[in-house]
């Protein structure tokens, strides 16, 4: 207890001090803009969330403040203000996030407030954003019940999309193969019994019905089954031709791994999370091309090279490539609809995000309904990188099936 | 029929993953008597370092081993004099060593895992080694996990036949009975403690190595496999490496038998309900005390 109070009481003599100087200097100083915006966040440095927010989300918001920075800082209102921040870990559990976050307003009073990893975190805090009034740029938060949360919470803006897009989308593609002739109509279905798991798998039941595939395995897993031999040996005992898994990181690589040591080959190996991290290249080589995955981006894009390329610098490793580049292109909307306001007021932000276009490294962002139109919702790695192939869009890769068999490692 | 032996083949190689990842806890908490919470990030260290070898130096894991299994036991011997010692020195009764041990190696746990994230970050971290697939009746089964389990076996089997058939085993059972009478006939309870805790550094490290072959592991993964051992040891009866040796294979092939006949969503709960009903019967577990 003792250091939290330590802690205010400085920060209340921080305020008075703060409170006097301003008091004592000319009102035109108040007027202006303020000398440094400060940025917080409360993200998993530690626990089960770590891994994901290592990889996709908190290495994008340094960047991104460094990119800013680098070119000078925010344009405020003719001037430009350099950007600090603050960043708490949350352990990977909601109270913590929430306490963070409610400390990142009251306390530390950050202008902009970054949202922590994952669904249920960003729910969790989700309130707190929305009494400070501070919009929200979310790129880890996807659900089927987006349209109600962006209905009650108006300053949350979601750059995913609800698993049902996702969902429907590969079954698109499947319906693509099938009327060619490539695949027949039985899929071999498995879902991590988690979160957005257990979201896409009940998006990709229905879309899989709608489409006119039956289901010749229908299998949930728990999240950490340290073996997942058994659930290959089940796909490999049907007729499927197409094996779709909506998984986490750790099952993706452990499917992959299991299906290559069984030697199964389906002529579509679709897994979810996961797929699109270069760690899956890395640990998989020339195995991983034909592997359809969630995500995907423009090969085509300079735009996006550059940013890899940043990325490189700053981290000392690639980007994944689908959602860490959403969480970068959603900074780049927030910070054009700032400097379009040209100044820190959180209400007139909120609105020029719902309704401008914005110009970013995955091309031009725009929100209806506070979710973002368009991006790529099924991607697959081709000559060692993974690109989008679906939905029909410039810079689509043509989709490639069969995946060739597994080669011995 | 061909269902069947994959279900046996794919549970008995999870079994000895598992039971490989319990014999060092098994000597660190059955026979040092500390409850070592931190045992799963010391997994993960000889996951990482093995990891690191592999995709900076191109240096077989099984080479690299060469490296980490002494600096683990360096590490181990180190963390039990300098942490540990003086926790065991002050506590007048098991119970309460236990308890002292749980807090301290709690806060180890914490110390390991920032290092390890400032080294090298929260990211997923995979490689590939010995990966071909191997034909075990009809079965393709990796042939790192088949390793561990021969490893898991071997070591098992060697640290058993030790344990029963030395005079030092003798001695180092004694210390697992009773370290206090264990003294009266002259054992040198804080020196052998330390050895055994050190000896379980090894194994753990040597764990990590086989585990970071075949799974995707990330540093703040360690909690999982600390759960799996200590579930493992206590069901096996604490202290008993044959005992858990028998409980991780029981685990291994409930878990598989489950995933192939009933539901893979239910293997998890499996596990736990084979744990219940092992301790309902059996409240030391299967080689408990009693037993001995």
């Amino acid at each position: 207890m003792n250091p939290v109070q330590k802690q205010s009481r400085r920060k209340v003599l921080k305020t008075i001090g703060a409170t006097g100087a301003l008091l004592c200097a000319p009102a035109i100083v108040r007027s202006q803009a303020p000398s440094t915006i400060k940025v917080g966040w409360a993200i998993s440095k530690t626990g089960p969330f770590a891994g994901g927010a290592a990889v996709t989300q908190w290495p994008n918001y340094l960047l991104w403040i460094k990119d800013v920075n680098d070119a000078g800082g925010l344009r405020i209102g003719g001037r430009k203000v350099m950007l600090e921040h603050v960043e708490y870990d949350d352990r990977s559990q909601s109270e913590e996030a929430v306490r963070a976050c409610e400390r990142l307003v009251n306390q530390d009073k950050v202008d902009i407030m970054l949202p922590p990893w994952g669904t249920g975190m960003n729910l969790a805090v989700a309130p707190i954003f929305h009494r400070a009034g501070m919009p929200m740029m979310t790129g880890s938060f996807v659900s089927d019940r987006i349209p109600e949360v962006v209905k009650r919470w108006n300053n949350v803006f979601v750059m995913l999309n609800t698993a049902e897009t996702y969902a429907v989308a590969l079954v698109e593609q499947l319906k693509a193969m099938r009327a060619a002739g490539q695949i027949n109509d039985s899929i071999a279905m498995v879902h991590v019994t988690e979160g957005f798991g257990l979201e896409l798998a009940n998006a990709g039941r229905k879309a899989a019905a709608a489409g006119g595939f039956k289901l010749a395995m229908d299998r949930g897993y728990p999240i950490a089954t340290q073996d997942l031999s058994p659930i290959i040996a089940e796909a490999q005992r049907t007729s499927a031709d197409t094996f779709v898994a909506f998984s986490y990181p750790p099952d993706t690589m452990g499917l992959t791994e299991a299906a290559r040591v069984r030697a199964y080959n389906p002529k579509v190996f679709y897994s979810a999370v996961g797929t699109f991290f270069p760690v899956y290249r890395d640990r998989f080589k020339e195995n991983a091309d034909g592997v359809l995955g969630i995500g995907g981006w423009n090969p085509d894009s300079q735009a996006f090279r550059d940013y890899i390329a940043r990325h490189v610098v700053m981290h000392k490793r690639e980007p994944d490539r689908w959602g860490a580049s959403l969480f970068y292109a959603g900074l780049q909307a927030m910070q054009q609809a700032i400097e379009k306001v040209g100044k820190m007021d959180n209400p007139a932000i909120v609105a020029e995000l719902s309704k401008g276009t914005f110009p970013t490294i995955v091309g031009p962002v725009k929100f209806r309904n506070n979710v973002r139109e368009g991006g790529w919702y099924v991607g697959q790695w081709q000559d060692g990188d993974f690109v989008g192939v679906g939905p029909k869009q410039p810079g689509a890769r043509a989709v490639r099936v069969p995946k060739p068999a597994w080669k011995a490692a | 029929m061909l269902q069947f032996f994959d279900a046996l083949i794919t549970g008995i190689t999870l079994g000895g993953m598992y039971a490989l990842i319990a014999l060092g806890l098994n000597l660190q908490y059955g026979v040092a008597r500390i409850l070592n919470l931190s045992y799963g990030e010391m997994l993960i260290g000889g996951a990482l370092l093995a990891w690191a070898l592999f995709t900076a130096h191109g240096v077989s894991p099984l080479v690299g081993s060469l490296a980490i299994l002494p600096l683990a036991a360096l590490v181990g011997l180190a963390t039990y004099r300098l942490a540990l010692m003086p926790l065991v020195r002050r506590s007048p009764t098991r119970e309460a060593l236990e308890v002292d041990s749980l807090l301290a190696s709690f806060g180890l746990l914490f110390v390991m895992q920032g290092i390890m994230l400032a080294a090298v970050g929260g990211g997923y971290l995979s490689y590939g080694y010995l990966s071909t697939s191997v034909d075990v009746f009809g079965t393709l089964i990796g042939a790192n996990r088949l390793l561990a389990l021969a490893i898991a076996l071997t070591a098992g089997l060697l640290l058993y036949a030790g344990l029963t058939r030395t005079r030092l085993g003798t001695a180092v059972r004694a210390l697992a009975v009773d370290p206090v009478s264990a003294q009266l006939v002259a054992v040198d309870v804080n020196r052998l403690a330390g050895w055994a805790f050190a000896l379980g550094a090894v194994l753990v490290a040597l764990a990590g190595v086989l585990i970071s072959m075949f799974l995707t592991f990330s540093v703040t993964m360690g909690v999982i496999f600390t759960m799996k051992a200590l579930i493992i040891i206590i069901m096996g009866g604490v202290g008993n490496l044959l005992g858990g040796i028998v409980a991780a294979l029981m685990l291994g092939l409930v878990e598989s038998f489950v995933a192939t006949y009933v539901d893979p969503s239910l293997t998890l709960a499996s596990n736990y309900a084979l744990f219940l009903v092992v301790l309902l019967i059996r409240p030391t577990g299967l080689f408990g005390k009693a037993s001995r």
